[in-house]
C-alpha cells in the first residue's frame, strides 16, 4: 500500500520536475525573442520608458507600419517634435528603407540557393554514397575542406570576380556563390541519408526495368526526403542569414539588399528607433521560424541522420 | 551502338557541378587571396598593376599588437563558446530525451528556434537586450538588487568579451543540442535497459553508458562548432563592431575591416590567410574523425 | 520463355574468387536450385545472371542471346531478394505495378494485371498498405507478386524464404513450387537450406567455394553424391563418415572398432585402386539400431538420444567417433547403454580418402 503511494508520489514528482525543466529551457531559448516582439509592439519612444514593460500596456502595430513603409508624414510629425530632420524627409527615408524589398530579395535569393544547391548536392551525394569509384574519400574531403574556408578569406576575390562578371548590385552575385557555400554541407547531409537506404532497392528497381537516372528520381529521392529537406532548410537559412557577401556585393543599394544587409543599414539609419528595429527583426525571422517550426520533425530527423554518422 | 556509362564515369559526372563550384568559389579564391596578400593592394584595383611586396604584409600583421590581441580573443572566444555550448546543448538534449513524449516534442520545437535566427540579427537582438540604459538584462539585475546601476555590457572590455560569448552560446547551443539528440537517439534502448537491469542508477548510467557512447558525436560536434566559431564575423560586426577599442575584434572581422573600411586588400588578405591556416589545422582533425566513421560504400 | 546458360564464369572481388569458372545450363521451364554453404558464391552467380554485377570472365546467355553487354533493365528477368527490397514509400499496389510502369503499359492493363496477381497471391485486401504495415510472409508475397506480374523470361530468387519462420517456410515452399509449375517460367532458386533444395528442385546444383560440386536431379544427388562434401551437405541429419583401412584380399573394411565386408559393387574399384584406406559413408536413416547382437552388427555406446515425435535421433559413439542414426521411437536406449548397429550394404557410400571423390561402382 505504502509502496504504491510512494510510487504515485514519485511519478508526480518526476512529472513536476519535467515540467520545470521544460519551462526553464523555454525561458532560456525564448526570452530574447519574446522581448524583441514586445518591444516591436510598443509605441514609438515607449521602449525607453522606465520601468520597463515586459509586455506593452497598449500594443500597437505602428512600428510594423513604419518598417513596411506605410507611414504618414503627419504621424511622424506628431511624434518627432524637435527633431532636426523634417517629417517629410524622414518619411521619405523611411519609405526608401522599407523592409518589403529586402524580404522579397531574400525570398528570391534563398529559394534559388536552396533549390540549386539541393539539385547539385543530391547528385554529388548520390555519387559519394552509392556509386563505386576510386578516390571517394578524397573527393568527400575535398568538398568538406572547401566548406571550412571562412568567407572572410574568399570575400575579396569573390567580390572582384563578381565585379569582373558585371554582377555587382544584382541578386545573382549573392545567389551563385551562396549555392556553393551550401553544397558541401548539403552533400554531407544527403549522402548520410542515401547511405542508409538498402542497396537491394536499387538492384530491385534495375531488374524491374528502370535505368539508373530513373531510379534516382523514383526511388532514391523520395526515400531520402527528410535528408533533402533538412539540407534544403539548411541552405535556405544559411543564405537567408548570409551577411558578409550580401553586404559587400549589394554596395548599399536598397533595391538589391537582402534582409541581413538591409537590417544593418536600417539599424544604422535609425539607431535609436528600437521599436522599428525590433519590428524589422521580427519580420526577418518570422518566415524562417515559421517554416522551420512546420517542418521541424523532418529537419531534425535529417540533421540527426547526418550527426549520428559522424 | 549504345554507350553504356560505367559507374566511375557516372560518379564523375555527378560530382562535376559540385566540384566546379567549390573550386571556383573556394579553392581558386584562396589562391587569389594568397596572391593579394603578397601585394600592396589598395582598394579594388587589379593586383597585376600593384607592387609586389613579398611577405611585407605578413610582417606587418605579425608585428602588429592588434593581430596578437585579436588572435588571443578569437581563440578565447572559440574555446569558451564551444565548451559552454557543449554543456548547455548536452543539458538541453538530455532534458529533451528525459521528459515525457509530448513535452519532448515541445522542447524540440523550442530548442530549434535560436538556431533559425541569422547571426547578424542575433547581434541586433543582443544589442538591445544588453542596452546600457534600458537593456532587459541590466534591468533585471538592477531590479533583483544585484547591482546598483545596469552594467555596461558592451562597453566595459571584460564584460563585452563575455557578452559576445553569451550571445553566441545562446544561439548555437541549439544546433549542438540537435546534434547530440541525434547521438542519443542512436544509442540502442536495449543498452539502457541492460544497464538498468544490471543495477546502474541514473547518474552512473549517464557516466558509464551514455557519455562514452555519445563521445564520438560530442567530439565531432565540438570540432564542427569550433571551426565555425573560429571564423565568427557577423556577430562581432553587428554587436560590438569589434569594440570597445579592438577588444572583441576577431581575425575575420579584422580582415573585413581592412578590406572594406580601410581598403587595404593586401593586408586584409594576409589576415584571412592566417585564419585559413588555423582552420586547416582543426579541419584536418575533424575530417579524420569523419573519415574513421564513414560508412559509405567503397 | 528461355533457358539460361553460363559459360566459364569467373568472378573476383579483389583477391577473393567468388566464382571459379562456373559453367551451367538452366533448362527452359525448370526450377533449378542452387545450394551451398554461406559464402560459396550463390548470390554472386545470381547477380551476374541478372546483370547487377559484371563477371571478371566468361559469358551469360539468356535464350540464345549473349547478354554480357545488356544492362539489367533490358534483360527480361525478375528477381526476388532475400530482403524483399520492397519500396517503402509505395503502397503494395504501386510496388507490384512498378515493373509494369517501366514498360509503358496502359493504366487499365496495369490495374487489371496487378489485381489479378494480388488475387493469385491472396494480397487483394492489402493493396493500399505500405510495406511497413505488412508481416514478413505478406512482404514476401508482395516481392513475389512484383516478380511474376510482368511475365518475365527468367525468375531469380535469392533465399526468398529465409526470413520467414519455420512453419511458414514449409508452407510457402510448396506454394512457390506450385506457382512455378503453373507459370512454367525458368527459375533459378538460391538457398542454403538443403531441405528446401531437395523438396523444390527439378535440378539441384551444389556449390562450394565458387566451384560447382554436382548437378543433377535431387534423388540422384541424394543417392549418388559425387564427393564427401555433397554427401554431407545433402540430407539431414548429415551422412556419417568413418575412415577405414582396406583389406583387398578379403574384401573387408577395417575400422578401429569393427570390420565389415566391402559391398560387392565396389570390390573391383577397391582392388584396382590399390590404396589402403577409404572413407565409408552411411546416412543416419540407413543405420539400423538393434538392442542385441546380430551377425555383422557393430557395437556402439549411446551418447545422447533426441526424440523428434515420429522418430528418434540417436547419437552414438562408434570407433572413437560420433555417428547419428534415426530409429523408430519404440527403441529407447539410455545414455551409456550399448547398442548394435547394422546397415544394408546397398546403402553404403565409399569415398577416396585423399580426393574425397566417390569410388566408381560397376
Ligand atoms: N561486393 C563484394 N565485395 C567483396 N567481396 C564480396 C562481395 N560480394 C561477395 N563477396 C564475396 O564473395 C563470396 C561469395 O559471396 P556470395 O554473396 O555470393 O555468397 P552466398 O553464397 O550468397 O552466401 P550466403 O548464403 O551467405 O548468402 C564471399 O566470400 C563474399 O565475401
Ligand atoms: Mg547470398
Amino acid at each position: 500500500m505504502s509502496a504504491k503511494l510512494s510510487h504515485r508520489y514519485r511519478t508526480q514528482y518526476t512529472y513536476l520536475m519535467q515540467t520545470v525543466v521544460t519551462i526553464l529551457i523555454a525561458v532560456f531559448c525564448l526570452t530574447p525573442m519574446f522581448y524583441i516582439l514586445s518591444t516591436s509592439l510598443k509605441p514609438r519612444g515607449a521602449e525607453y520608458m522606465i520601468p520597463l514593460e515586459l509586455w506593452p500596456s497598449k500594443p500597437t502595430l505602428q512600428a510594423y507600419r513604419a518598417v513596411l513603409g506605410i507611414v504618414e508624414e503627419a504621424e511622424l510629425a506628431s511624434e518627432s517634435k524637435g527633431s532636426m530632420v523634417l517629417p517629410a524627409d524622414q518619411a521619405r527615408i523611411v519609405k526608401s528603407l522599407s523592409f518589403v524589398t529586402p524580404l522579397r530579395n531574400s525570398l528570391i535569393v534563398s529559394s534559388a540557393v536552396a533549390a540549386f544547391s539541393l539539385l547539385i548536392s543530391s547528385l554529388s551525394a548520390y555519387a559519394i554514397a552509392r556509386l563505386r569509384f576510386r578516390y571517394k574519400i578524397q573527393s568527400l574531403i575535398f568538398l568538406q575542406l572547401g566548406a571550412m574556408i571562412p568567407i572572410a578569406v574568399t570575400i575579396a576575390p569573390t567580390f572582384m570576380l563578381m565585379r569582373s562578371l558585371g554582377l555587382l548590385r544584382t541578386l545573382l552575385a549573392m545567389i551563385i556563390p551562396n549555392i556553393f557555400y551550401n553544397v558541401p554541407m548539403s552533400t554531407w547531409l544527403i549522402a548520410c541519408y542515401f547511405a542508409e537506404l538498402p542497396f537491394d532497392l536499387e538492384d530491385a528497381a534495375k531488374v524491374d526495368g528502370y535505368k539508373p537516372i530513373q531510379i534516382f528520381w523514383k526511388v532514391i529521392i523520395p526515400l531520402a526526403a527528410p535528408g533533402l529537406f533538412s539540407a534544403g532548410v539548411f541552405a535556405f537559412l544559411g543564405s537567408w542569414g548570409e551577411f558578409m557577401l550580401a553586404s559587400a556585393v549589394s554596395m548599399g543599394i536598397p533595391a538589391v539588399q537582402t534582409v541581413p544587409a538591409a537590417m544593418l543599414n536600417f539599424s544604422v539609419q535609425f539607431r535609436y528607433e528600437w521599436t522599428w528595429i525590433s519590428a524589422a527583426i521580427i519580420l526577418s525571422v518570422a518566415l524562417v521560424a515559421f517554416m522551420t517550426l512546420v517542418f521541424q520533425r523532418w529537419v531534425i530527423r535529417g540533421l540527426t541522420a547526418g550527426a549520428v554518422k559522424y | 551502338m549504345k554507350i553504356r556509362l560505367r559507374e566511375p564515369t557516372i560518379a564523375f559526372l555527378f560530382l562535376l557541378p559540385a566540384f566546379i563550384g567549390v573550386i571556383v568559389f573556394y579553392y581558386y579564391q584562396i589562391v587569389q587571396t594568397g596572391i593579394y596578400s603578397l601585394h600592396n593592394l589598395q582598394h579594388t584595383a587589379d593586383w597585376q598593376t600593384q607592387p609586389f611586396v613579398w611577405f611585407k604584409n605578413y610582417a606587418t600583421v605579425f608585428r602588429s599588437t592588434y593581430f596578437w590581441q585579436s588572435l588571443r580573443f578569437t581563440v578565447y572566444f572559440t574555446f569558451m563558446a564551444t565548451v559552454l555550448e557543449l554543456a548547455v546543448g548536452l543539458g538541453m538534449a538530455m532534458a529533451t530525451f528525459w521528459v515525457s513524449r509530448w513535452l519532448g516534442g515541445i522542447l524540440r520545437a523550442i530548442i530549434i528556434m535560436p538556431w533559425v535566427i541569422p547571426p547578424i540579427i542575433n547581434a541586433m537582438i543582443w544589442r538591445w537586450l544588453f542596452h546600457a540604459d534600458v537593456g532587459l538584462f541590466g534591468y533585471i539585475l538592477v531590479s533583483l538588487g544585484l547591482v546598483d546601476k545596469p552594467p555596461l555590457f558592451l562597453t566595459e572590455p571584460m564584460l563585452a568579451v563575455h557578452s559576445v560569448i553569451f550571445a553566441d552560446v545562446w544561439k548555437n547551443s541549439s544546433i549542438m543540442a540537435i546534434f547530440l539528440l541525434g547521438g542519443l537517439a542512436a544509442i540502442p534502448a536495449d543498452i539502457y535497459d541492460a544497464a538498468k537491469v544490471d543495477g546502474a542508477r541514473s547518474w552512473f548510467r549517464f557516466r558509464k553508458v551514455t557519455l562514452p557512447m555519445l563521445l564520438p558525436t560530442i567530439l565531432v560536434a565540438l570540432l564542427f562548432r569550433g571551426i565555425d566559431a573560429l571564423r565568427t564575423f557577423d556577430l562581432i560586426y553587428g554587436l560590438t563592431g569589434g569594440g570597445p577599442g579592438t577588444v572583441t575584434e576577431t581575425l575575420s572581422s579584422f580582415a573585413y575591416k581592412y578590406y572594406f573600411t580601410y581598403g587595404k586588400f593586401g593586408l586584409g588578405s594576409a589576415y584571412a590567410i592566417v585564419v585559413f591556416a588555423i582552420i586547416v589545422g582543426l579541419a584536418a582533425v575533424y575530417l579524420s574523425r569523419i573519415r574513421r566513421n564513414m560508412r559509405f560504400k567503397e | 520463355m528461355a533457358g539460361v546458360r553460363v559459360e566459364g564464369l569467373l568472378k573476383k572481388f579483389g583477391n577473393v574468387t567468388a566464382l571459379d569458372h562456373v559453367s551451367l545450363e538452366f533448362e527452359d521451364g525448370q526450377l533449378t536450385v542452387l545450394v551451398g554453404p554461406s559464402g560459396c558464391g550463390k548470390t554472386t552467380l545470381l547477380r551476374i545472371i541478372a546483370g547487377l554485377e559484371d563477371a571478371t570472365g566468361g559469358s551469360v546467355f539468356i535464350g540464345h542471346e549473349a547478354v554480357n553487354q545488356v544492362p539489367p533493365w533490358e534483360r527480361n528477368i525478375a528477381m526476388v531478394f532475400q530482403s524483399y527490397a520492397l519500396y517503402p514509400h509505395m503502397t503494395v499496389f504501386d510496388n507490384i505495378a512498378f515493373p509494369l510502369r517501366a514498360r509503358k503499359i496502359s493504366k487499365a492493363e496495369v490495374k487489371q494485371r496487378v489485381e489479378q496477381t494480388a488475387a493469385l497471391l491472396g494480397l487483394s485486401e492489402l493493396l493500399q498498405r505500405k510495406p511497413r504495415q505488412l508481416s514478413g510472409g505478406q512482404m514476401q508475397r508482395v516481392a513475389l507478386g512484383r516478380a511474376i506480374v510482368r511475365k518475365p523470361e527468367v525468375f531469380l530468387m535469392d533465399e526468398p524464404l529465409s526470413n520467414l519462420d519455420a512453419k511458414l517456410r514449409v508452407e510457402m515452399r510448396a506454394e512457390l513450387k506450385r506457382l512455378q509449375k503453373d507459370l512454367g517460367v525458368t527459375t533459378i532458386y538460391v538457398t542454403h537450406d538443403q531441405a528446401e533444395a531437395m523438396t523444390m528442385a527439378d535440378k539441384l546444383v551444389v556449390m562450394r567455394g565458387g566451384v560447382i560440386q554436382q548437378m543433377g536431379e535431387p534423388e540422384e544427388v541424394y543417392s549418388h553424391p559425387r564427393n564427401t562434401f555433397v554427401g554431407g551437405f545433402i540430407g539431414s541429419p548429415a551422412m556419417n563418415f568413418i575412415r577405414c583401412s582396406v583389406d583387398c584380399a578379403e574384401a573387408e573394411l577395417h575400422a578401429p572398432d569393427f570390420q565389415c565386408k566391402a559391398p560387392s559393387r565396389f570390390v573391383e574399384a577397391l582392388r584396382r585402386r590399390g590404396k589402403d584406406s577409404v572413407i565409408l559413408g552411411v546416412r543416419p536413416e540407413d543405420l539400423k539400431v538393434l538392442a542385441s547382437f546380430e551377425e555383422g552388427a557393430v557395437p556402439a555406446t549411446v551418447y545422447i538420444s533426441e526424440p523428434m515425435g515420429k522418430e528418434m535421433l540417436l547419437t552414438v559413439e562408434v570407433g572413437g567417433a560420433l555417428a547419428k542414426a534415426i530409429t523408430p521411437t519404440n527403441v529407447r536406449p539410455r545414455i551409456g547403454e550399448t547398442v548394435w548397429l547394422t546397415f544394408d550394404e546397398a546403402c553404403v557410400h565409399l569415398f577416396d580418402s585423399e580426393t574425397d571423390e566417390a569410388l566408381p561402382t560397376e
